[in-house]
C-alpha cells in the first residue's frame, strides 16, 4: 500500500498501525510531518544538516514511542514540534550565537524569475533577522507567523501560558520590524 | 515604534512572513527515507527485543526473579522458621496459641448437655 493511500486515516490510527508493524503506516507520518519538523529546524538553526539530524531525532522519538502512544493525549504535530523545539533550543545554547554568514540561502527548487528572486530576498532577510532574536521568541514568531499556528497550541508546544506566548511573539516581531526597517525599499516594499 | 499596535507589527512583517511560507526548505527524498528507514529500524528492534527471553543474569538470580522476588523469598523463610518452631516445642506448650483444650471442654459440659436435654424432650413426647 502506498504511504498516500493513508491520507485519510488520522495520525492516532497511524500510531497503532506502525506500533504494530505497518511500515506504510510509518511512511504516511513520515511524509506529513518530517516536512515541517524539518521546515522549522531550519528556520530555528539556519543549517540544513544540523536541521535535518534534529528532524530525523525527533521523528526516531516518535518511532520509539509509538508502542507507548496514548491516543487522544496529544497530537502527533504538537509532540513533534514540541521535541523539535526543544533539541533546536538545546543545540543553539550550546553554540551560544549563530554566525549571520552561515545562514544557508532558502530553497532554490522554483522557476527564477525576477518577482520570485524578490520573494527569496525578502525571506534570506527574515531569516537574517530571526536568526539575531532570542531563541525562545525566535520560536514563537515561527510557530505563530509562518507555521500558521494558534497561541494555544504554541502554548501547549512551548509548555507556557498563552500570555507568555503573546508576550514573545510581540517582543520578537518588534524586534523583527526595527531590524528590517532599513531593507524594506530594497526589498521592493516602499 | 515601540508603541506599535500589533496589527500593524503584523503588517509590516505580512510580506516577509509570505515571502517564508513561499519559500519552504526542498524536500530532500533522502531525508524521508533515512526517516522511513529508522522506523523500520526500530520495528526490528522491537521485535528482536520481544523475541529475547526475559531472565537473564546468573542461575541463582534468574531462580529467585521466577519465584516472586525477595519479597516471596522473605515470606517462605518466615513460614519455614515458623513450621520448624513448631515441630521442635513441645506439644503442650503450643495451647497457649489455640486454646484447643479448654474449648474441647467448653463443648463437653455445656453443648452436650443441652443437646441431650432436646432429645429427652422429643423421646417424652
Amino acid at each position: 500500500m502506498a504511504y498516500d493511500a493513508m491520507n485519510d486515516v488520522g495520525d492516532d490510527a497511524l500510531m497503532v498501525l506502525y506500533a504494530n508493524g505497518d511500515q506504510d503506516a510509518a511512511r504516511s507520518l513520515t511524509y506529513r510531518h518530517a516536512p515541517r519538523v524539518l521546515a522549522l529546524s531550519r528556520r530555528l538553526l539556519a543549517d540544513r544538516a544540523e536541521a535535518e539530524d534534529v528532524a530525523q531525532d525527533a521523528m526516531l522519538r516518535l518511532w520509539k514511542i509509538a508502542p507507548k502512544w496514548r491516543q487522544g493525549e496529544a497530537k502527533v504535530s504538537t509532540w513533534l514540534y514540541r521535541v523539535a523545539s526543544n533539541l533546536c533550543i538545546d543545540r543553539l545554547r550550546k553554540k551560544k550565537g549563530t554566525n549571520l554568514d552561515d545562514i544557508p540561502e532558502p530553497a532554490d527548487d522554483k522557476p527564477s524569475v525576477e518577482a520570485w528572486m524578490l520573494t527569496k530576498d525578502r525571506a534570506t532577510a527574515l531569516q537574517a533577522a530571526m536568526a539575531q532574536l532570542p531563541v525562545r521568541q525566535r520560536l514563537a514568531v515561527t510557530l505563530r507567523h509562518i507555521e500558521e499556528l494558534n497561541n494555544p497550541q504554541i502554548a501547549e508546544i512551548m509548555e507556557i501560558s498563552i500570555e507568555a506566548v503573546e508576550s514573545l511573539t510581540a517582543r520578537g516581531k518588534r524586534t523583527l520590524v526595527g531590524l528590517l526597517l532599513g531593507q524594506k525599499e530594497k526589498l521592493g516594499l516602499e | 515604534m515601540e508603541n506599535k499596535p500589533e496589527t500593524n507589527l503584523d503588517m509590516e512583517l505580512a510580506a516577509f512572513f509570505d515571502a517564508a511560507k513561499d519559500t519552504p526548505p526542498a524536500l530532500d527524498t533522502d531525508f524521508l527515507e533515512a526517516v522511513a528507514a529508522d522506523a523500520l529500524g526500530q520495528t526490528e528492534d522491537r521485535i528482536k527485543t520481544d523475541r529475547k527471553p526475559q531472565v537473564s543474569g546468573y542461575p541463582l538470580v534468574r531462580l529467585l526473579r521466577n519465584i516472586g522476588g525477595w519479597q516471596s523469598v522473605a515470606a517462605m523463610t518466615a513460614c519455614a522458621c515458623i513450621g520448624i518452631f513448631a515441630g521442635y516445642t513441645a506439644p503442650n506448650s503450643l495451647d497457649y496459641f489455640s486454646n484447643t483444650e479448654q474449648a474441647a471442654e467448653t463443648l463437653n459440659d455445656d453443648s452436650f448437655s443441652v443437646a441431650s436435654d432436646i432429645e429427652t424432650l422429643f423421646q417424652e413426647g
